[in-house]
């Protein structure tokens, strides 16, 4: 069935304590570069690449 | 009476960030001037946006500015320029010149009494920092709603943690809606630091975490009440930043908590759709990446597979799009953004017969970044996109012709990837007699060689 999901929704499952230890690092105006920080936050939501 | 007038108004006076009170109560406003107009004139240096302010809070006639004789028209003017000073102010605090040019705003117009909200939140992205705690011994008793939250470690003069400011942030929507407000302000007005972005970003970012887990309920419409409720709180915010022009960090911060919103806010599509749309109308070079991951995320969260049309084009525009997807793939999962591309570009070709996507298309085809199961759906588009145009779109047959000829070389492709299309056209429910004699092109022979 071509409309079929190629794979199921999940809702991310992060602690928050996860989430917090990015921004915990330093204060802020010692903290790296905004887009780091995207991209280790984005770590933590965005699902596992899988092998095509 | 008059005593206590007298004892009060030396008690007001000697609220200083710089002097201990009993210097600061002997002091006359002509010093203070004197001695806070140095750090003033080191900012105009620094800055010669601060030279502004000179004909308003650096006048001399600022000297005898009573607040209390000002009319309410005159205090909501002088509140203008103190809130204006201030943003200009924020990247600044750590020195010291800026500290003495704030202590003038306080010993003369006093601003921690009358500008209470925004001074705190000046300072609050350096709440580690010993002057923020001098601050907090100089507020009035009573303080904004919002930031009431602050009386413990005003009483007790200790350090304000930052999990206390999310506590707050994630409790009293003012204050998180002051704090963003302020953000935005600073940012429209081009007197944002990276300091305060990345503060906002991250209150903002645990907040919204904290919200949506505080919302999680066993029952559906009461946890999509909740959702739809925050989403309403911080959708215009996110909205604004995300095309915030000339500020990318602001708009990589709205990525940033728009992926938390939509990873765990169960958005539906249409609110998804629509931070799609937002944030590839406020990109731009700089922040292409980031988007770009952001992107992939929520369309991880969308059933919809298919791009909008506002999405497709922009993702047109960038660079070398399927080997970026295909970088990006390597720590997050890309594979739905490409196929949904890849749909609207096929999508796009049947209706309207604009073949400009296909090199694409085939680029996102053989990157194999694409699951089996979307090479297949793909292909099997691909080859009634033919059938699909029509004499009006493509009245000299061109189109058609160029795309048999390319289904031809996509067929003929290497790797693992030509496998999967090869064995994805084999197995498409298409007569192939019919097509290419409708593309005036030979694609069995490809076929025949693979079985």
């Amino acid at each position: 069935d071509a409309e079929m999901e190629d794979y199921d929704i999940h809702q991310a499952v992060v602690a928050p304590q996860h989430l917090a230890d990015i921004f915990n690092t330093a204060p802020a105006f010692a903290m790296p570069p905004i887009e780091d920080l995207f991209y280790q936050v984005a770590g933590l939501f965005s699902a596992k690449p899988t092998k095509a | 009476r008059s005593t206590l007038n007298t004892k009060a108004l030396k008690a007001a006076h000697s609220k200083s960030l710089i002097f201990e009170p009993r210097v600061a109560a002997g002091q006359t406003f002509a010093e203070i001037y004197t001695l806070c107009r140095d750090g003033f004139e080191e900012l105009c240096h620094l800055d010669p946006r601060f030279a502004y302010f000179n004909n308003s809070l650096w006048s001399d006639q600022s000297q005898e500015q009573d607040r209390t004789q000002m009319t309410k028209d005159e205090n909501a003017a002088l509140d203008k320029h103190i809130e204006a000073f201030l943003h200009l102010c924020g990247s600044r605090l750590r020195l010291m010149p800026a500290i003495k040019a704030i202590e003038w705003l306080i010993r003369r117009f006093r601003i921690h009494e009358f500008n209470t909200a925004v001074l705190i939140t000046t300072f609050l992205p350096y709440h580690t920092t010993p002057v923020f705690m001098t601050l907090l011994s100089i507020l009035p008793s009573e303080l904004p709603v919002e930031y009431r939250f602050l009386y413990p470690y005003i009483k007790s003069l200790t350090a304000l943690p930052r999990a206390a400011i999310v506590t707050q942030a994630t409790n009293s929507p003012n204050f998180l809606s002051g704090l963003s407000q302020y953000t935005l302000e600073s940012c429209r007005t081009k007197q944002e630091y990276p300091a305060l972005i990345s503060f906002w970003a991250g209150i903002t970012a645990e907040a919204v975490n904290r919200m949506l887990d505080k919302g999680r309920s066993g029952r559906r419409a009461i946890q999509t009440q909740n959702n739809l409720a925050l989403l309403q709180e911080i959708g215009p915010v996110l909205s604004d930043a995300m095309v915030m022009k000339d500020v990318p960090g602001l708009r990589i911060a709205s990525y940033m908590i728009v992926t938390i919103l939509a990873s765990k806010g169960n958005l539906g599509d249409e609110a998804l759709r629509s931070f799609m749309d937002q944030l590839v109308l406020g990109w731009t070079p700089d922040t292409h990446k980031t988007g770009l991951v952001c992107l992939c995320i929520l369309s991880q969260f969308r059933s919809a597979k298919q791009l909008s049309a506002r999405v497709t084009k922009a993702l047109l525009k960038v660079p070398e799009i399927a080997a970026t997807l295909s970088e990006i793939n390597k720590d997050y999962r890309a594979d739905r953004l490409a196929n949904g591309l890849a749909l609207a570009l096929v999508d796009r070709l049947s209706k309207k017969g604009d073949i400009r996507g296909l090199p694409v298309v085939k680029s996102l085809l053989v990157s194999e970044l694409l699951q089996k199961k979307q090479v297949k759906v793909l292909c099997g588009m691909l080859l009634v996109a033919p059938f699909r145009v029509n004499d009006e779109v493509d009245p000299d047959g061109q189109i058609r012709k160029e795309l048999g000829s390319w289904l031809v070389s996509l067929s003929q492709a290497g790797g693992n990837a030509g496998d999967s299309i090869r064995a994805a056209i084999k197995d498409a429910d298409v007569d192939i007699d019919e097509l290419e004699l409708k593309l005036g092109t030979s694609i069995r022979p490809t076929l025949a060689i693979e079985d």
